[in-house]
């Protein structure tokens, strides 16, 4: 399935002059495909800030991404400022709601709202995680680990070829973040996510903030996890912050997105650029949100480490492959 | 070794009470905290996620109890009603009728209503887009054609009466309105209100209003002639003004289009019918 | 009223309420209908899109708790009941 170029903006729901934005300059295109440049996790109270930009300001976030669900209400505020929004920037659509880990089928009616969301912003990155948040019609607004067997590989593999065929469009599979370990596990995530590549044709999106809090809760160790990763197939790259509930004589990491990007992600990113060059990277912070110039100052950050990691880090690959 | 929907099950089982046994052996704690405590990171996740979300549909209710209250409230409507559906637009469905039947809040008796007016509220705000009619289209139907004329209504139209003064509480509940609004205090009993949630644009604006244009709307809206509306408004109330529940019809966008016979067809009516997108541009500040 | 009546009523009526509505475009800014209803806070509810999804954890912990031991403590104190400002003696529902 190739994933087809896209250049014309979907249409605004609403006029410009509506919600009071500059007018971007007519010739401004609005590319599909997301460049490996930093993005920003796009969130509402920041959608003055980014429609209030001059063209030429804020160069930090080169696209945004919003969580899918946030979006499948049928018009009014969150459209018209998406849609305008869209029309400027290259965007990519986060879901959290399609449970591909269920062992039970995906909710027929939810792949419907992503498919209208998806034909409606023709977003240039879609991606989904590698865990579960439903269950028999219930939906329990957090992601559950799976275990990593190969009766898992087969359902959660079964999930994406039929989400991807659906949607006509090749998707990227988020590395969790897990707060104990599934001891019934017949491989490694790395091995696992790399499984699900050959077997499906999608991608992975490496959140190494999850790396970085999924290793300290299960004692295990991020050089290796990354020496391992299978880096070619990964077309995108989470960044966040994340809290350690401490104080007890005992630590866990908790995937809060509530602060900065730690030293230990910031490392463990500049690695993974020298070692396989830049990708889309997003600056994810969705707890106490700040003010929009502190997610540019993590984005310059991230900027920096892909420049330096360019300019001195072997490249060994640059195939964060976009056609499956 | 246990099969994935075993693991699941379990999971979810564990999520009102702690893992059992089966479960239990599934999952290992490398690393010093309890498997418990981590567990309860999952928990904490699904509950604590979710409380804020009905928190977010229901800021007022959460004023009118109090944080502390709210959150219990909301703990014991989580026990008994996750979400069915994986967005959380819409969620909170339930929510009125769980506090009409709540004992610890039989004594605010408005409560399910004020939580009505929210959802309502929501509701509007991720309606369907729809261009109002053109006043225009309305000024070249034949008299004699109005009568027997339909109106679609704007999907984003939410019609809400209560025994209560839910709009006045609502209005008296806004952040930010610790002044002059808050300083009136509404007194119980009282009648009892009826109004709108509408949306001409992006804000939702709600308001009370008088019986007859309820009754005006609510007879459209059921799909009624635009004269048996009329006659419904005069019935409900003995001075209906019908020129002002017009007037605020059209200042409010309530109608997209108008049909019937002797009405010409919509699309070749004028401007106004066209779809989203083709708003004519406007008086707008900015 | 007659059929009679009410067509030129209507008429009347539609044509003094595009008069009346004249002021504000149809695609009108909301201020000015807010400013007309007194629903002066109802632009600032733009970004008041309820609940949202995120892949965030919390570290917070909601405990469970019994409501019969608390008493709703909101602004109630803000509406006056039949037995004195800030009462929150019951208010019976309507049969």
């Amino acid at each position: 399935m190739s994933y087809p170029p896209q250049t014309s903006p979907p249409a605004a729901t609403v006029p410009d002059i509506l919600i009071g934005a500059k007018k971007a300059p007519a010739s401004t295109p609005a590319p599909a495909k997301i460049p490996s440049v930093t993005g920003v996790g796009l969130k509402s109270d920041h959608y003055r800030d980014i429609l209030d930009a001059s063209p030429g300001e804020n160069t930090e976030a080169g696209w945004f991404e919003i969580h899918a669900e946030n979006y499948m209400g049928e018009g009014g505020a969150p459209h018209a400022y998406l849609s305008a929004i869209r029309e400027r920037f290259p965007l990519s659509i986060h879901g959290v709601g399609l449970s591909l880990g269920s062992n039970g089928p995906l909710d027929d009616a939810h792949l419907k709202r992503l498919k209208g969301l998806v034909e409606r912003y023709r977003p240039g990155l879609i991606s989904e995680h590698l865990a579960w948040c439903s269950a028999g019609g219930t939906f329990f607004n957090d992601l559950f680990p799976v275990p990593l067997t190969h009766e898992t590989l087969r359902k959660v593999g079964d999930h994406i070829n039929q989400t991807q065929d659906y949607l006509s469009r090749r998707i990227l599979i988020e590395n969790p973040s897990t707060y104990l370990k599934t001891v019934d596990d017949e491989m490694s995530e790395p091995e696992f996510l790399e499984l699900l590549c050959e077997r499906t044709g999608c991608g992975i999106l490496l959140d190494l903030n999850n790396v970085a809090v999924s290793c300290a809760n299960k004692a295990e160790n991020t050089a290796d996890y990354l020496a391992h990763f299978p880096g070619a197939d990964v077309g995108e790259i989470h960044l966040a912050g994340h809290s350690i509930d401490k104080g007890h004589d005992w630590e866990l990491r908790i995937d809060d997105h509530g602060s900065r990007v730690s030293q230990e992600v910031w490392a463990l990113f500049g690695t993974f650029c020298e070692r396989w060059g830049p990708r889309p990277t997003l600056i994810e912070w969705d707890t106490d949100v700040p003010a929009f110039p502190v997610l540019l100052e993590e984005a310059g950050k991230a900027r920096d480490i892909m420049q330096n990691a360019a300019a001195f880090g072997p490249l060994m690959g640059n195939a964060h492959a976009v056609t499956r | 070794m246990p099969s994935l929907a075993d693991f699941q099950r379990n999971f979810v089982r564990a999520l009102q009470s702690s893992p059992n046994h089966s479960l239990r052996r599934r999952m290992s704690a490398p690393g010093g905290a309890p498997l418990e405590q981590r567990f309860a990171v999952y928990r904490n996740n699904v509950y604590h996620s979710l409380t804020e979300a009905l928190s977010a549909a229901f800021p007022i209710i959460r004023r009118l109890v109090g944080d502390e209250f709210f959150k219990i409230t909301a703990r014991t409507f989580l026990d008994r009603q996750l979400p069915g559906r994986a967005t959380l637009i819409g969620y909170g469905e339930g929510f009125p009728e769980f506090l009409e039947s709540f004992p610890p809040a039989q004594n605010l008796a408005y409560l399910g209503d004020v939580a009505r007016l929210e959802l309502a509220y929501l509701s509007a705000y991720h309606a369907a887009d729809a261009q109002a009619l053109n006043g225009e289209v309305f000024a070249q139907i034949p008299p004699e054609a109005l009568e027997t004329a339909r109106i679609t209504l704007h999907p984003a139209l939410r019609l809400l009466t209560s025994p209560y003064p839910v709009f006045d509480i609502w209005q008296t509940n806004q952040d930010g309105q610790e002044g002059a609004a808050a300083d009136k205090p509404i007194k119980l009993p009282h009648a009892g209100q009826c109004g709108l949630c509408a949306r001409p644009r992006l804000a939702v604006i709600q308001t009370a209003l008088p019986e007859g244009d309820y009754a005006f709307l609510c007879a459209l809206k059921d799909g009624g002639t635009l004269g048996e509306a009329a006659e419904s408004g005069g019935q409900t109330q003995e001075d209906f003004d019908l020129t002002g529940a017009l007037a605020r019809a059209f200042q409010l966008g309530l109608f997209t289009a108008i049909e019937g016979p002797g009405i010409e067809r919509p699309d070749v009516a004028g401007p106004g019918i066209k779809g989203p997108g083709t708003a004519p541009s406007s008086s707008a500040k900015d | 009223m007659n059929s009679k009546t009410s067509a030129l009523a209507l008429a009347g009526a539609v044509a003094a309420a595009l008069t009346l509505s004249a002021h504000t475009s149809f695609a009108a800014d909301a201020a000015g209908m807010e400013k007309c209803y007194g629903v002066s806070l109802a632009g600032k509810n733009d970004c008041a899109a309820g609940p949202g999804t995120s892949c965030a954890g919390t570290s917070k912990v909601d405990y469970q708790g019994d409501a019969w031991k608390l008493v709703p403590a909101g602004t109630c104190t803000d509406i006056e009941t039949p037995f004195g400002p800030g009462s929150l003696e019951p208010v019976d529902r309507p049969a």
